[in-house]
């Protein structure tokens, strides 16, 4: 990649370029190519949320627009891009027109440490994980300003519910997240991808590795579940108390903005859940088979993202299930319930691994080698 | 020991919650949408639907026009007796309010209720509904000048 740049640029004469404007080229390319693939993912995400919608709800979903309706995102986009974009006289503007790039960039920053394969991830950061649970927390900062600007008490309330709950829930997606990284003994996300490898791709991987990260990964998604603001957690959008919540006053692609970051949100969750607990881009059975790089790089993208839509998938099994809690048993479920046991799964992980000196169960029970 | 058995509790619920979804996500044909403008529904029997009077049974006797309380219909009769005729009969169904008993009324049951349901126009002037024509009333002026009734004339 460096060296085609190099190339390219003596070929247009000019000269050998610096060191900065090599990595800044290869930050562009990558992020042009992740914003590409998160604004196709999000248009069919909607499209399937309200296809999976239907189907649960006993009627059709989106079916007009092209093929089976699949073009129905197509037709949202661009009429959300043509619609008028309001922001009333008592708005504070500056920051209303700051916070839906917050929330969007906050959610989107975090696909860069996501290793796709072996060889494709956009960064290679020694501390991915942290990096991730840090911007999505950057989002409440967003939500926050969306709610206080737009003069609303709607949006105020809303804004006032997510901060309280993202915050909350933080703790206890960090305690979860410890769990499996006590065994790893690295944030690389790399790293703990590589650490499953053992067992055909499946019994290797850190879900598998022992009954308390078992326990942590439910612990992890439900708590990412609030994070994202999902349904049971949806609290800060209850459409039935709150109109939009934190979006009440926004309109036209100031919306879509938002809308988009609560989809990027779920996939960035979903990826960090299947790098950490669920072997990441590890190829079940075959791995060892395949010997060309670049179909690995690929078939490894592939499974890594099947395993994100599956997680998806379950999200939005939830959102069309369960109803949504009150604000105080949201509270109650995470300060007296989740993270009394996360810390339980912490200290008792690392007994395990202080006993068993880091083997898994399988291999404790002489399954896998 | 009450935690963990709330605990278990909520589990068991939540699982039984998600069955109950999936199994109509996976269902096939289960949709029960009516796909309107390709499949429509028929209006069940004695369905109040549009008004539709069938004016060559019409004798024009303005009972309609005098039980209905918005004052809707527009009718104006020519000739005597058992030979009257309307040569006008209107609703401004804009104004009407499906209260049947214009149809109740009818003595001649010539004005019913269709089971049609579709009344958007594009222009006001679209839901003035006439019911005879300029020809109907050329013709029903020439057979109530001879005097011929209404249910002779069908024979």
């Amino acid at each position: 990649m460096e060296r085609l740049i190099v190339k390219l640029s003596v070929k247009l004469g000019f000269g050998s370029p610096p060191d900065w404007a090599i990595l800044l080229i290869i930050g562009l390319i990558a992020g042009i190519i992740l914003l590409v693939f998160i604004l196709l993912y999000e248009g069919l995400a909607t499209y399937i949320e309200r296809k999976v919608a239907g189907d649960i709800q006993v009627r059709y979903g989106p079916n007009r627009v092209g093929p089976y309706g699949i073009l129905q995102f197509v037709a949202d986009g661009l009429k959300l891009f043509f619609k008028e974009d309001i922001i009333h006289s008592q708005a504070d503007r500056l920051l209303f027109r700051l916070a839906p790039y917050i929330v969007f960039t906050g959610s989107f920053v975090g696909l860069a440490a996501i290793p796709f394969s072996v060889e494709w991830y956009a960064a290679k950061l020694n501390v991915g994980v942290l990096f991730i649970v840090a911007t999505t927390s950057l989002v409440v900062a967003g939500l926050a300003m969306a709610g206080w600007a737009q003069a609303n008490k709607w949006g105020l309330l809303g804004g006032m519910r997510s901060v309280a709950q993202i915050v909350s829930y933080e703790v206890t997606v960090g305690i979860a997240l410890l769990v499996p990284i006590i065994h790893i003994g690295s944030l690389d996300l790399q790293q703990a991808v590589l650490y499953q490898k053992k067992g055909w791709g499946i019994l290797g991987w850190n879900i598998f590795h022992d009954p308390f990260t078992f326990i942590a990964f439910f612990i992890y998604f439900i708590a990412a579940l609030a994070e994202c603001n999902r349904t049971p957690f949806d609290l800060p959008e209850g459409e039935s108390e709150l109109v939009a919540g934190y979006f009440t006053e926004y309109t036209g692609f100031r919306f879509a903005f938002f809308f988009m970051a609560e989809y990027g949100d779920m996939f960035v969750v979903s990826a960090l859940a299947s790098c950490l607990f669920l072997g990441g881009w590890h190829i079940p059975f075959i791995e060892e088979l395949i010997k060309i790089p670049v179909l690995k790089n690929i078939l490894g993208s592939i499974v890594l993202i099947a395993k994100v839509v599956v997680l998806i998938l379950i999200m939005m099994w939830f959102r069309w299930t369960y109803p949504r809690l009150r604000i105080d048993q949201l509270m109650a479920l995470n300060w007296k319930r989740l993270i009394p046991i996360g810390l339980l799964m912490l200290l008792c992980a690392s007994l395990w691994d202080l006993v068993f000196n880091g083997k898994r169960i399988f291999e404790l029970l002489g399954i896998i080698k | 020991m009450k935690a963990i058995k709330e605990i278990g509790w909520a589990i068991k619920t939540l699982i039984v919650g998600l069955l109950i979804t999936a199994k109509y996500w996976f269902k096939p044909g289960s949709e029960i949408t009516v796909q309107y403008p390709d499949e429509r529904l028929m209006s069940f029997p004695r369905f109040r639907g549009i008004l539709f009077n069938d004016v060559e049974r019409c004798t024009g006797c303005g009972i309609c026009k005098m039980t209905c309380p918005i004052d809707c219909i527009e009718i104006e009769s020519y000739g005597k007796g058992k030979a009257r005729r309307p040569i006008h009969y209107a609703i401004r169904i804009s104004e009407c309010m499906f209260c049947g008993l214009c149809v109740e009324a009818c003595p001649e049951e010539c004005l019913i209720h269709t089971d049609r349901y579709e009344g958007s126009v594009y222009e006001l002037k679209d839901l003035y509904y006439q019911f005879v024509s300029e020809e109907q009333k050329k013709r029903f002026m020439e057979l109530a000048e001879k005097g011929i009734p209404v249910k002779e004339e069908k024979k």
